[in-house]
């Protein structure tokens, strides 16, 4: 028992413990929609796209959390003013921009001197060193994210399947697009201080491509993804905290784990479930659903019905 | 057979013989190339309108525009008098097959539905009374066995019955369609067929952009000015048309 109480009793596990929790429930949400809409690439950018606020944050010794949270938003912003002329799916511009900002990080960092653990930290988490103003940033945020996602559900999963027909029923299908990519900076910003900046696309991809393999229907689908964030979250927390390995690539790494095994063993697309399914023996019991009849025409067979 | 449907239309409110949608010079440009211009059509109610045209003429585009997709360039579109943009929940629009996301987790059931929010609001959850028009819509295109399976799974003629489910559960006065006989099966066409001439008596009108060879009705004609042949070819097929209409009457 000793093993999961004794690091609830560290306050600093505790704060770290609620921070991805919240994060897990947040980006597993979120995550859904951009499994879905095909965008992993879209959230990968804007994880770089934080990176220069919070370079600055660290080195003008404020909080990363609110650094990342302005530079998430301006280039939520600025994505918005380019999009109201082009196509918010141009891969071309965005990886452009994006990875002009991480470029703008690396540069503003190479003058500086900074410790191999701090880097470490931002690029890879620090869950258990999340402070009071972290987790409570992190919580409200994150209640904020998910609220916007619950109400305006109708018009994401519209807006996502036929945008065509959600246009001419009058939506605003790139402002949803927009705000969807804000609420996914938004996302990005909570998570990095858990799993870093490089692992944050993890935590918001796997859980939600795990889920997609488990069932084919969204709200089970956005649930599971938060379910099995949390799950690797916590786990990889107390491992992190116990082999005193990264909590980071932990959390990351097991949440890998949880989609290899749904990809093997997933109950209806699982790769192992469907050979074993596909046996011919196990073929052969199940009623077809079509049959076919030949009709061959041929001057050698009389047609039956012929005069 | 349409005896919940017809009773939710509205034949009086408006005069059966004014017009309904109208069209005036409309013109549409992507960037500098202008695919259409001088487009002039006063449609009155009941009238099942094909357009119709070679490859690339804009049969789509015109249909597209109509729908609020692509903007016009010049000229206007109203409806009942009113711009068009200000009474979209009255038109019903099909995309053509490309334009929709299949793999999306979505069930038939829910397909139909969105047909709903317009009307209901997009935040405010289903009524017992959009459950009842969706329940009906789905009856009349037969796939009320198929309401809890995805999307996906459907077959392409399932699927577009459940979109034409969809746009009868908007209760519409116009309905848009983009090649809705493209990749169906014959029950299927008959169907819609079938149902072009219910929204015909009701008072409804049916624009869709076709390029399957069209018998009687209603036609918007488009022609490629590079391209005679097929332009002369569509004429016969507009006189073909015609012919075959009066020996009816």
């Amino acid at each position: 028992m000793s093993i999961i109480t004794d690091p609830l009793s560290d306050p600093d596990f505790l704060r770290g413990l609620v921070d991805v929790i919240a994060v897990a429930m947040v980006a597993g949400v979120v995550g859904t929609f951009i499994v879905l809409r095909g965008v992993g690439f879209l959230g990968d950018a804007l994880a770089h796209s934080i990176f220069p606020g919070v370079v600055i944050a660290f080195l003008a010794d404020g909080n990363l959390l609110v650094g990342a949270l302005v530079a998430g938003l301006v280039t939520a912003a600025l994505m918005g003013v380019l999009t109201a002329n082009q196509r918010v799916r141009d891969n071309t511009s965005i990886g452009v921009i994006f990875t002009a900002a991480f470029a703008l990080g690396v540069v503003i960092l190479a003058n500086r001197t900074i410790e191999g653990e701090e880097l470490e930290h931002i690029l890879f988490g620090d869950p258990v060193g999340a402070g009071t103003l972290d987790v409570v940033l992190t919580i409200i945020i994150g209640t904020g994210v998910l609220a916007t996602m619950f109400a305006l559900r109708r018009l994401f999963v519209m807006s996502s399947f036929d945008p065509s027909g959600a246009r001419a029923m009058g939506l605003p299908v790139l402002a949803l697009d927009v705000l969807l990519l804000a609420l996914t900076a938004l996302t990005v910003v909570v998570a990095f201080k858990a799993v870093g900046n490089i692992l944050v696309i993890a935590l918001l991809i796997t859980p939600a491509a795990t889920a997609r393999l488990l069932t084919d229907r969204l709200l089970p689908m956005a649930g599971l993804a938060a379910g099995l964030g949390i799950v690797a979250s916590v786990a990889g927390l107390f491992v992190g905290y116990h082999q005193d390995t990264s909590a980071g690539g932990t959390i990351v790494l097991i949440s890998t784990g949880l989609f290899f095994a749904a990809w093997l063993f997933a109950p209806r697309s699982g790769v192992v479930t469907l050979a074993i399914a596909r046996r011919p023996e196990a073929l052969r019991q199940l009623a077809p659903e079509a049959e076919a009849e030949v009709i061959l025409a041929s001057p050698e067979i009389q047609a039956p019905h012929a005069p | 057979m349409a005896s919940r449907i017809s009773s939710r239309t509205r034949p009086d409110d408006v005069g059966m013989h004014e017009s309904c949608l109208v069209l005036r010079d409309v013109a549409i440009a992507y960037g500098r190339r202008v695919v259409l211009a001088h487009v002039n059509a006063d449609i009155p109610r009941s009238q099942v309108v094909s357009i119709v045209g070679p490859n690339g003429s804009g049969k789509s585009t015109l249909l597209k525009a109509i729908a609020g997709l692509v903007p016009l360039a010049d000229g206007e579109i109203t409806l009942f008098g009113q711009p068009l943009s200000r009474s979209r929940r009255r038109v019903a629009y099909v995309p053509q097959r490309e334009d929709v996301d299949w793999g999306f987790p979505v069930s038939v059931h829910d397909v139909v539905m969105m047909g709903r929010y317009p009307a209901r609001g997009w935040l405010r959850s289903s009524t017992r009374a959009d459950e009842a028009i969706v329940q009906d819509a789905m009856a009349h295109l037969n796939i009320t066995d198929l309401a809890r399976r995805q999307i996906s799974e459907l077959s392409g003629g399932q699927q577009r019955r459940a979109f034409i489910a969809r746009a009868l559960a908007q209760e519409p006065d116009v309905i848009l369609l983009d090649e809705p006989m493209t990749g169906i099966d014959s029950a299927t066409h008959d169907r819609i067929l079938e149902l072009f001439e219910e929204w015909q008596s009701h008072g409804k009108v049916v624009l869709q952009a076709t390029h399957t060879h069209i018998h009687g009705g209603s036609m918007i004609v488009l022609r490629r000015r590079a391209d005679p042949i097929a332009a002369e070819d569509f004429e016969h097929h507009a006189a073909e048309a015609g012919e075959h209409h009066e020996h009816h009457h």
